[in-house]
C-alpha cells in the first residue's frame, strides 16, 4: 500500500482514539459509500473564550499523492473572514506551507489545533485576504463586528 | 554570593543540601541550586559525591548518587578510573540497601549506574549479572570474579527483596536510558549489542521474580522492568531480544489474577496489544482467550457493565478493546466460535450502566472499536463481492445491536442530570454522539437502507410511546444518514412514515408538550431531508407551517430560518403558487414576532429563492415589489429616526425590532443609534433577498452568445424595480455615509447581481452602477474601488460586454483621481491595490484605453504609483503590483498606436521596474512574497529584449541592498536566470540568491 494511504489510516486511527473537544473530522465518502481517505471534512471549533467561541467552522482537508513529504492543503467551505485565509477559502499557515514549517511528522490532530489557534491569533505578517486583514489593521471594532456575524452564521444548530 | 557563602567543608554542603528541602522563598531555593550546582561540576565533585553518600540522611545520599551522574555526563575519566568508579557505586548500593536507605537513594544509585554503563559498557558488558553477583556478595570490588560466578538462576533468589527490587530498577532504568540512545548512530551500535546480551539475565530474573516466590513488590518492579525492555525491543527491534522476552508474556498473564499486580500487569498487556502486536504467539492469544471465558474475568466484566467504571473495571474494558484490536481478522470470521463469544463481549460493553462519558468511561473506547471493526468488514466484503453475506449469524448479526445501543446511550438525560454536568462532560457528550453519526455513515454503507427503516421505526415507535429523549436520539441518527441516501426515493416510502405521522401535530404544541431539544432535533430533519419534500409535496405545506410557527421561540428561530431557506430554496418550483401566502406570511410576522437580523434575513432570502422560480415576468416581479416595498419601508423608518434628537425607550417596538433579542438595551437609545440598526437589518435583508433571486448553478448558460448580438431586453416593470432599488442604496448611503458597515452592505447588495446572466431586479444595467459608484464614498472608498473592479468582470461576462469601452471610459479617471490624491500608495494600501486592481483590468480589456486617459501625465503616474507600491513593505499591495507588471509586459494590441504605447510605457520604465524587482530579490522583499514576485521577472526575461541589460544595471546598481553576494555571485544570479528564460525553475533561483543575500540563518522568520 502506498506511504500516503497508510499514514492516513493511522491518522483515522488514532484520530478516532484521541482528538481534540469539539472537533470533528472524517474521511469523506465517494458515490459508492466508499471512503476517500485523500479528502477529510472537518469541523474547527472557535477557542471558548475567543472572538470566535460558539462558531464551528467547516473545513477541508485535501491530502496530495505525496503525502507526508508534502503538507495537505486546508480550505474553509464557505471561503472564511479571517486576514489569513485566501478568497478561496484556503488557509495560510506556516506548518501548512512546505517550504516553511512542514514536517512528515506533523498530525491531522496537530493541523487542526493549528488552524483553531489561528483563528484568533491572525499572522499580520502573511495576509491573504484583504478585506479582513484590513479591518484588522485599521478598524478593530468592525473587525470584531464581522467576526461574530461570522461566529452567529456558524453556529451549530442555527 | 548574594548571602549564600560557599560552603567549605562536607558539614557546610550537607547543611546547605538540606537547606534545599526547607521552605524558602523562589529566589533562595535557586541561589541554592545554583551554589550546589557550582560544586558538583567543581575538580572536587568526585569525592564530594563520594563523602555526601556516607552521610545518613537520605536527602544528601541522594544529592551525593545526584553529583556522581552529572560528573558522569560532563567529566572525561580513564578506563581505570571508571572500573574503580563502578565497584564504589556498587559498593554503595550494597551498603544504602544494608543500612535501609530510602527508595530515591536507591533509584538514584541505580541511574548513577545505568548513566555509567552507558559511557563504559565495554568494562562490564553483563551489567545485570554482575551487579546481581555483588549484591550477594554484599561489596563491589569483587566485579570482575562475577564472570565465573554460578549462573545468575541461580544466584538471584537467594537476594533479599530489596536487592532483588533494586536490581529490577537498574534493569528498568537501563532499557529506558538504552531506548533514549540514537541505535542508528554508528558510535553506539556496540552499545546496543550489549544491551541485547543483558536480556537473557533480564528475562531471568523477570520470570523468577513473577514466580511470586518474593512477594507482589517484586513481581510488580519487575513487570515495571519487563514493561521497559518489551518498550526498547518494540523501537528497537531484535530477533534475540524477542525471543528472549517472549516466554515472559505468560507468567504476566497469570499476574492479572493476582490483585496486588493487576494493575501493572494489565497495563503492559494493553500497551503490548495496542503497540506490538507480533510480540505475542498463538499460545498466548490462546490463553488469553481462555482467560476471557474464566470465572474471573467474567466477574470483572459484570462489574463493568453493571456500571463500575473505576479505574481498575475500566482498565479491563480496555485491555478487552485492545485483544479485541489485534484479533479483528478472526473476529471477522464468523465460524470462528471462540472469538465471536468475545466479540459479544464487546458488544456488551457499549451497553454498560451510567450516562455517557459523565460516568460510562468504556462506551467512547469501544464505540472506536466497533467503528474499526465495521470499516475493516467492509473492506474485507468489497475485496471479495462472492462471498456469502449472512446478517442472521455474528459478526452481522450483532451490528444490528450496535445500533441499538448506540441509540439507546445517546439519548439525553433528564435535564436536572444534563444541568448537573460540568462543560468538559458535556462537550464529551455531544463529540461522543458525533462519533456514534460516524459509525452510523460507516454502517450504512453496509446495511443500506435498512438502517433507515430501524431509524424510521425506533422514531415513530418513540412518538406513540411520547419518550421524547427516545425520539430525539433516533431523529438524530436518522437526520445522520440523510448525506449517505442516494438520490433518488428508494427510502421515501420508509421517510413518509415518520413525515406523514402524527409528528409535525405534537411539535407544534410547543415546548409544553415537547421538549426544546427534541423539537429542535426534529425539526432539522426537515432540513436534512429538503430533498424528500421536494418529490412528496403533499407534506410541504406542514412542514413549512411547522418551522414558521417555530420562528416564534428564540431557541428555534435560528436553526428553523435556515431549515426554511434550505427547504424553499430546494423546493422553490413547486412553492410558487403560495408566494402570496408566503409574502402576507412575512409581512405579518415582521411586527409580530421578534427576530433577530440573520433569522430575518434568512425568510427574506427564502421567499426571493420562490420568487426566483415564478416562472412568468409579470407575477414574479410584482411579487418582489411587495417583498420590496417591506424592506423599504424600514430604510425610510431608518432616515426618519437618523434626524431625530431625542432618547427612544427599551420598550418602543422600533426598538425592539431593531435589535436582536440578547442585544437589547435595557436603557433609553439615542435615535441614531436605532437608525443604523434598523437601516442595517433591512440592508441585510436587501442583500437575503438578492442572493435568493440568483439562480440555481445548476442553470444552463449560454457560451456560444456573441458580444455583438447580445441585446438585452429589460420590461418597463423591471426597470422600475431596479431603479427603486437603487434609489434606496443612493438614500441609505447618503444617510448614513459615515459608517462603514452600512456601505459594506451597500456594497455587498451591489456586488450580488454581477454573478448573475439573466435579467433580474439586482442584474443592473451598467450606468446604474457606474451612477452609484462614482457618487462620494467617504470612509468606503477603498470597498467602493474593490466593487468597481469586480463589476468590470461582471461586465466583461455577462450580456453588457458590448459597453465595456464605455464602463471604463468612466471609471478608470475616477480611479485615478482616488490615487491622485492619495499621493503614496502606503498613506491607505487597501485603496491603493484595489486602485491597481482595477487599473490593471481596465487596460487588459481596453489596451486603447492609455493612449485616452487624460491628462497625458495621468498615465504615467499610473506606473510610477505601480513602482512605488513594488516597492512598498506591505504583502497585499505587493502582490497586486507584481500582477500588475505581469499582466502590463505581456500586453499586446492589434491597434498600432496603442501597441507603440505600450511599448513607449514599457521602455521608459522597464528600467525602474528591473530595478524594484532586484531590490525585492537582493533582500527586501519577505521570503513568503518571492514566488509572486518571480512572475514579472519571468515574463520580462522572456518577452523583453532588453531585459538582461536592465536587470544587469540594477544588480550593479550601487542601491542593491545586499553586501553579501559580490559582484561574481550577482552576475552568476543573472546568467541564470536569462538562461532559464521565464520557466518554472527560476522561481527556486530567486530564493536561493534571496537566501545569500539576506545571508544565512534568516531563512523563514521574515
Amino acid at each position: 500500500m502506498a506511504l500516503c494511504q497508510m499514514r492516513l489510516q493511522e491518522e483515522r486511527k488514532q484520530w478516532r482514539k484521541d482528538h481534540p473537544f469539539g472537533f470533528w473530522a472524517r474521511p469523506l465518502k465517494n458515490k459508492d459509500g466508499v471512503m476517500d481517505l485523500k479528502v477529510w471534512e472537518c469541523g474547527i471549533p472557535g477557542k471558548d473564550k475567543t472572538l470566535w467561541e460558539g462558531g464551528l467552522f467547516k473545513m477541508t482537508m485535501t491530502f496530495p499523492e505525496e503525502y507526508p513529504t508534502k503538507p495537505p492543503k486546508c480550505k474553509f467551505i464557505p471561503p472564511l473572514f479571517h486576514p489569513n485565509v485566501y478568497p478561496s477559502g484556503t488557509v495560510c499557515l506556516s506548518i501548512l506551507n512546505e517550504e516553511e514549517g512542514w514536517k512528515p511528522a506533523i498530525t491531522v490532530k496537530q493541523i487542526a489545533l493549528g488552524v483553531q489557534d489561528l483563528l484568533d491569533n491572525p499572522n499580520p505578517e502573511s495576509p491573504a485576504q484583504a478585506e479582513a486583514y484590513n479591518l484588522f489593521k485599521k478598524d478593530r471594532v468592525e473587525y470584531e463586528r464581522r467576526v461574530r456575524r461570522v461566529v452567529k452564521e456558524n453556529a451549530p444548530g442555527s | 554570593m548574594d548571602g549564600i557563602p560557599q560552603p567549605a567543608s562536607i558539614d557546610e554542603i550537607e547543611n546547605l543540601v538540606e537547606s534545599l528541602y526547607q521552605p524558602n522563598s523562589p529566589a533562595v531555593v535557586s541561589r541554592i541550586q545554583e551554589s550546589l550546582q557550582r560544586l558538583q561540576k567543581s575538580s572536587d565533585g568526585w569525592q564530594i559525591a563520594d563523602a555526601l553518600l556516607s552521610r545518613s540522611s537520605d536527602n544528601v545520599k541522594f544529592f551525593g548518587a545526584l553529583t556522581f551522574v552529572v560528573k558522569l555526563n560532563t567529566d572525561t575519566i580513564d578506563d581505570d578510573a571508571a572500573r574503580l568508579l563502578v565497584q564504589k557505586l556498587i559498593s554503595w548500593l550494597a551498603a544504602s540497601l544494608e543500612n535501609g536507605a530510602g527508595s530515591i537513594v536507591i533509584r538514584k544509585l541505580c541511574s548513577a549506574l545505568v548513566t555509567h554503563y552507558i559511557h563504559f559498557s565495554h568494562l562490564w558488558p553483563l551489567c545485570v549479572r554482575d551487579l546481581v553477583y555483588c549484591l550477594d556478595l554484599n561489596k563491589g570490588d569483587v566485579l570482575d570474579d562475577a564472570k565465573d560466578s554460578a549462573p545468575i538462576g541461580d544466584i538471584f533468589p537467594s537476594l533479599t527483596p530489596q536487592k532483588a527490587i533494586s536490581v529490577a530498577w537498574f534493569a528498568a532504568a537501563l532499557a529506558e536510558e538504552g531506548e533514549k540512545i540514537d541505535s542508528r548512530s554508528s558510535k553506539y551500535i556496540a552499545l546496543h549489542e550489549r544491551l541485547v546480551r543483558n536480556s537473557q539475565d533480564v528475562a531471568t530474573i523477570v520470570a523468577i521474580s513473577l514466580s511470586g516466590s518474593a512477594g507482589p513488590r517484586v513481581q510488580r518492579d519487575a513487570i515495571d522492568a519487563l514493561h521497559e525492555w518489551m518498550t526498547y525491543g518494540e523501537r528497537i527491534p531484535n530477533d534475540h531480544l524477542t525471543s528472549n522476552l517472549r516466554p515472559l508474556l505468560r507468567p504476566t498473564i497469570e499476574c492479572l489474577l493476582v490483585d496486588d499486580i493487576y494493575e501493572a500487569a494489565i497495563e503492559i498487556l494493553t500497551d503490548a496489544l495496542n503497540n506490538w502486536q507480533s510480540f505475542f504467539s498463538k499460545d498466548d492469544y490462546d490463553l488469553l482467550y481462555s482467560l476471557f471465558d474464566s470465572d474471573w474475568s467474567q466477574k470483572r466484566y459484570q462489574e463493568l457493565v453493571q456500571g463500575d467504571f473505576d479505574f481498575a473495571a475500566v482498565k479491563f474494558g480496555l485491555l478487552m478493546i485492545a485483544f479485541g484490536d489485534a484479533q479483528i481478522t478472526e473476529l471477522l470470521n464468523p465460524k470462528n466460535e471462540r472469538a465471536q463469544r468475545f466479540l459479544a463481549g464487546l458488544l456488551g460493553l457499549l451497553a454498560a450502566q451510567g450516562h455517557l462519558v459523565a460516568e460510562d468511561k468504556i462506551f467512547v473506547p469501544a464505540l472506536d472499536f466497533w467503528a474499526t471493526l465495521i470499516e475493516s468488514m467492509t473492506d474485507d466484503l468489497f475485496s471479495d463481492p462472492e462471498q456469502p453475506i449472512n446478517w442472521n449469524i455474528p459478526p452481522l448479526s450483532f451490528l444490528m445491536q450496535v445500533v441499538s445501543h448506540c441509540w439507546r446511550k445517546i439519548q439525553y438525560p433528564h435535564i436536572s442530570v444534563y444541568n448537573a454536568w460540568d462543560s468538559t462532560e458535556r462537550v464529551g457528550f455531544s463529540d461522543a454522539r458525533k462519533d456514534v453519526c460516524d459509525l452510523l455513515q460507516t454502517m450504512y454503507t453496509l446495511a443500506g437502507d435498512s438502517l433507515i427503516t430501524v431509524f424510521v421505526d425506533l422514531t415513530t415507535q418513540s412518538l406513540s410511546n411520547t419518550a421524547w429523549a427516545e425520539l430525539e436520539a433516533a431523529a438524530f441518527c436518522l437526520g445522520s444518514l440523510s448525506d449517505c441516501l442516494p438520490d433518488n426515493d428508494s427510502c421515501d416510502a420508509a421517510l413518509s412514515k415518520v413525515f406523514g405521522s402524527q409528528l409535525f401535530d405534537l411539535l407544534r404544541q410547543g415546548h409544553s408538550v415537547v421538549p426544546v431539544r427534541t423539537r429542535q432535533t426534529c425539526l432539522s430533519l426537515i432540513e436534512r431531508y429538503s430533498e424528500y419534500f421536494v418529490r412528496r409535496a403533499e407534506f410541504l405545506p406542514a412542514a413549512l407551517n411547522l418551522l414558521f410557527g417555530a420562528l416564534n421561540e428564540s431557541h428555534l428561530a435560528g436553526p428553523s430560518a435556515k431549515s426554511i431557506y434550505r427547504l424553499c430554496s430546494s423546493c422553490r418550483s413547486i412553492l410558487t403558487p403560495e408566494v402570496g401566502a408566503f409574502l402576507e406570511q412575512y409581512g405579518m410576522i415582521r411586527n409580530s414576532v421578534p427576530m433577530d437580523s440573520l433569522t430575518e434575513e434568512r425568510v427574506v432570502g427564502a421567499i426571493a429563492s420562490i420568487i426566483q422560480a415564478v416562472p412568468e415576468e409579470q407575477p414574479r416581479l410584482s411579487a418582489f415589489h411587495q417583498l420590496l416595498m417591506l424592506i423599504a419601508s424600514d430604510i425610510e423608518k431608518a432616515i426618519q429616526l437618523k434626524s431625530i434628537t431625542f432618547m427612544l425607550e427599551p420598550s418602543d417596538p422600533t426598538v425592539m425590532r431593531a435589535f436582536d433579542l440578547n442585544q437589547l438595551p435595557t436603557h433609553p437609545v439615542p435615535g441614531h443609534e436605532v437608525a443604523l440598526q434598523v437601516a442595517v437589518r433591512a440592508l441585510r435583508c436587501l442583500l437575503g433577498a438578492a442572493k435568493g433571486l440568483q439562480s440555481p448553478s445548476d442553470t444552463p448558460i449560454n457560451l456560444d452568445a456573441d458580444e455583438t448580438s447580445i441585446t438585452v431586453k429589460i420590461s418597463p416593470e423591471l426597470e422600475q424595480i431596479q431603479t427603486n432599488i437603487m434609489s434606496v442604496l443612493a438614500q441609505t448611503k447618503a444617510t448614513f455615509h459615515d459608517s462603514l458597515q452600512v456601505m459594506s452592505d451597500i456594497n455587498h447588495v451591489v456586488r450580488a447581481g454581477f454573478s448573475e446572466t439573466e435579467p433580474g431586479p439586482f442584474v443592473f444595467p451598467p450606468q446604474m452602477v457606474v451612477d452609484l459608484l462614482t457618487s462620494p464614498w467617504q470612509v468606503a472608498a477603498p470597498t467602493a474601488v474593490n466593487t468597481a473592479q469586480v463589476f468590470l468582470s461582471y461586465v466583461q461576462n455577462g450580456n453588457y460586454r458590448g459597453q465595456m469601452r464605455q464602463v471604463i471610459d468612466q471609471l478608470l479617471p475616477w480611479v485615478i483621481s482616488y490615487i491622485g490624491m492619495l499621493g503614496h500608495p502606503s498613506n491607505d494600501p487597501e485603496l491603493a491595490q484595489f486602485s491597481l486592481e482595477f487599473i490593471q483590468k481596465a487596460i487588459q480589456r481596453c489596451p486603447d484605453v492609455l493612449s485616452r486617459v487624460q491628462p497625458h501625465s495621468n498615465a504615467e503616474y499610473i506606473f510610477t504609483f505601480a513602482i512605488e507600491m513594488l516597492n512598498g513593505k506591505e504583502p497585499l499591495p505587493k502582490a497586486a503590483a507584481a500582477d500588475f507588471w505581469t499582466s502590463f509586459i505581456t500586453l499586446k494590441s492589434d491597434d498600432e498606436g496603442t501597441q507603440r504605447t505600450i511599448e513607449g510605457a514599457m521602455n521608459q520604465f522597464g528600467p525602474t521596474l528591473a530595478q524594484s524587482l532586484i531590490q525585492n530579490i537582493g533582500g527586501n522583499a519577505a521570503r513568503s512574497e518571492l514566488d509572486k514576485l518571480s512572475d514579472p521577472l519571468k515574463k520580462l526575461v522572456f518577452q523583453n529584449v532588453h531585459a538582461r541589460q536592465w536587470l544587469e544595471a540594477a544588480l550593479n546598481d550601487d542601491s542593491f541592498p545586499s553586501d553579501k553576494v559580490t559582484l561574481a555571485d550577482r552576475s552568476m544570479f543573472l546568467k541564470k536566470i536569462t538562461s532559464l528564460r521565464g520557466s518554472r525553475a527560476t522561481n527556486q533561483v530567486v530564493k536561493e540568491f534571496w537566501v545569500s543575500c539576506r545571508g544565512t540563518g534568516l531563512g523563514y522568520t521574515s
